[in-house]
């Protein structure tokens, strides 16, 4: 009960615009003082949340992907992709799912899997007859596969908060992703296929041609292999993997397409150092809320409340699920993960909930985050490279979204899709 | 001129930060070379590389506010008026510099507290911890001089910082 008026009253702080992390610092200041009548020990806390080496991973995967980027290595995935499908009717819908998954597993962002992807994809397939709706769908939620294949920025954070071996947990999201890009495909291809008027399609692609487009994207799919090769066999940590990743992408970039310059390197790391900021601040600013939360005992509340009632781990995970839905309506992704984690973890321990299963359903619930309205920030990247009405653009993701919530009642019922592939891994 | 001279000292912290990020990549680099290469691990580069990362995201907060980029939920506050949206960005700047300054009382008592019992990290490097966690004061007076430049452009009715949807965000 306290947390839920706790967490109200978060949210409405959070609603009036200011920026989260400082919304949500001086909440938990104010809580703390309430509390404890007194501040002190925040430097600390502030300190040692940042003095983290396995957040570095973050920063490291997001210069990999602006390498990859500003290098223009990815330019063609969206082309290559189609290349092989505009022969098949629908076809720019399934391609635009593949770039995306392949580009998902290049990035830890969904934003940034929308925007590459989109701004090739959708005015290619409106000049193909495909109605603005269909495509904005299908980029929009093609997007979303950003933060569950890996590697996965939120996937870390919650890793880190948790205490849960980041290796597992990205080996745990490349199942779901892979099935939720499928199920993603089957719709985008049917959707298509039942406009009106009919999408037009090109001749099958010559071997010539084929060989081509693999040619200009084959480097673009060697980093995946390096990055989650090197985790699932053991050889590197997260934050190694991430540093390896981001030197083959500065390689690539470098010396196979030659397009980049010392000053893409230094604007790369201006913006990823950027990006950092404003996420590790909002996790130093989550981690007082957490502190001052257990200071009120609101973990073990939640572990009595559950047991009291005797929940069932599908009845608990249920509740949350609801929840997080409502939350990503409003909040955005990183805050969720850093405010309901910490007071979720002992209730995962007290039902024999296995952390990494969880983590993959509340990242599956955070891709829906993305795309529900009235705060989404995939329907705001399309926004911004399409100009159009957001109307439009919801309308287009909202049979994604069931997709999705078909996709996570699946990895609830059948944990096995998230937890088989770590399972096989000798080394966590 | 106060604008200006924050303006450049945030273009500097940035600039510290972003090396700060490329000195983490090659460290890390370099250790996991070590170890494969040369069998030689290399015990403080861990350690190293924590500090790093307290510098850069201490240091890039500034800049990143002056540029518009940090995250803020905006659902109800874009429906507003252009003079709602100026005063939701006043308050918004007033609680980013009331977080810096906590930011730097706090800091400034750890790092104070820090020098006065000599505290020495407990890794490789046994560096004194008043170092590293200097940042954190630092970093956050440059946020405080941001938010006040920023505040101060509003109360002027001088247009907002760039606006963050338009950019590839962090990690969501």
């Amino acid at each position: 009960m306290t947390f839920a008026l706790i967490l109200l009253g978060l949210v409405l702080v959070l609603l009036t615009g200011v920026p989260v992390f400082a919304g949500i610092l001086l909440y938990a200041a104010g809580l703390l003082f309430a509390v404890e009548g007194k501040l002190g020990g925040i430097g600390d806390l502030v300190f040692g949340k940042l003095d983290t080496y396995l957040l570095v991973a973050i920063p490291l995967f997001t210069l990999m992907a602006h390498f990859m980027i500003r290098g223009k290595v990815v330019d063609d995935l969206f082309g290559a992709a189609n290349t092989m499908l505009r022969h098949v009717p629908g076809g720019m819908g399934i391609a635009t799912v593949v770039a995306c998954t392949i580009f998902a597993a290049i990035s830890g962002s969904s934003v940034a899997t929308a925007l590459t992807i989109g701004s090739a994809a959708i005015p290619l397939m409106i000049r193909y007859g495909y109605s603005p709706r269909v495509a904005y769908g299908v980029v929009g939620a093609g997007g979303t596969l950003g933060i569950l294949i890996p590697p996965s920025g939120p996937l870390v954070l919650y890793g880190v908060v948790s205490d849960t071996s980041i290796g597992a947990l990205f080996m745990a999201g490349v199942l779901p992703g892979l099935m939720l890009a499928l199920m993603f495909a089957i719709y985008a291809t049917t959707s298509a296929r039942l406009a009106p008027a009919g999408v037009r399609t090109e001749p099958r692609a010559t071997g010539a041609e084929i060989v081509a487009a693999l040619r200009r994207s084959f480097w673009a799919l060697t980093l995946p292999v390096l990055v989650l090769g090197g985790m699932y066999f053991g050889v590197f940590t997260a934050t190694e993997a991430a540093a390896a990743g981001a030197l083959g992408a500065l390689l690539i970039a470098r010396f196979v397409y030659r397009r980049f310059g010392m000053m893409d390197l230094w604007l790369s790391a201006i913006d990823a150092s950027r990006s950092s900021a404003m996420l590790f601040l909002i996790l130093a600013a989550a981690a007082l809320l957490g502190n001052v939360l257990t200071k009120l005992r609101i973990p073990n509340q939640m572990v009595d409340l559950v047991t009291q009632y005797g929940a069932s781990q599908v009845e608990f995970l249920l509740a949350m699920m609801v929840l997080i839905f409502v939350l990503g309506m409003f909040l955005e992704t990183i805050s969720i993960i850093l405010i309901t984690t910490p007071v979720v973890l002992p209730v995962l321990a007290a039902l024999q909930i296995n952390p990494v299963w969880y983590g993959i359903l509340l990242v599956i619930n955070l891709e829906l985050a993305l795309i529900t309205p009235p705060v989404g920030m995939n329907l705001f990247a399309i926004k911004a490279i399409t100009r159009a009405p957001i109307r439009e653009i919801v309308m287009g993701v909202v049979p994604y979204v069931l997709i999705l919530i078909a996709g996570l009642l699946l990895v609830m019922t059948f944990p096995q899709i998230a937890m088989w592939l770590p399972g096989t891994m000798r080394y966590q | 001129m106060f604008g200006r001279l924050v303006r450049r000292l945030s273009r500097l912290g940035i600039a510290v930060a972003a090396l700060s990020l490329l000195t983490s990549l090659a460290l890390v680099v370099y250790s996991v070379a070590m170890r494969y290469v040369f069998n030689l691990p290399v015990p403080w580069v861990d350690e190293l590389v924590g500090y790093l990362l307290v510098a850069c995201v201490m240091l890039a907060a500034a800049d990143a506010l002056i540029e518009g980029e940090h995250i803020a939920v905006d659902a109800v506050t874009e429906r507003l008026s252009a003079r709602g949206r100026r005063w939701t960005l006043i308050a918004g700047m007033v609680a980013v510099a009331a977080s810096a300054l906590l930011l730097v009382v706090e800091g400034w008592g750890m790092v104070a507290f820090s020098r006065m019992v000599d505290l020495v990290s407990n890794g490789y490097l046994a560096l004194p911890m008043w170092i590293p966690q200097a940042f954190v004061p630092v970093g956050a007076v440059l946020l405080l001089l941001a938010a006040l430049v920023v505040l101060v452009d509003a109360l002027q009715g001088r247009p907002p910082p760039g606006d963050r949807r338009d950019k590839p965000a962090g990690i969501e």
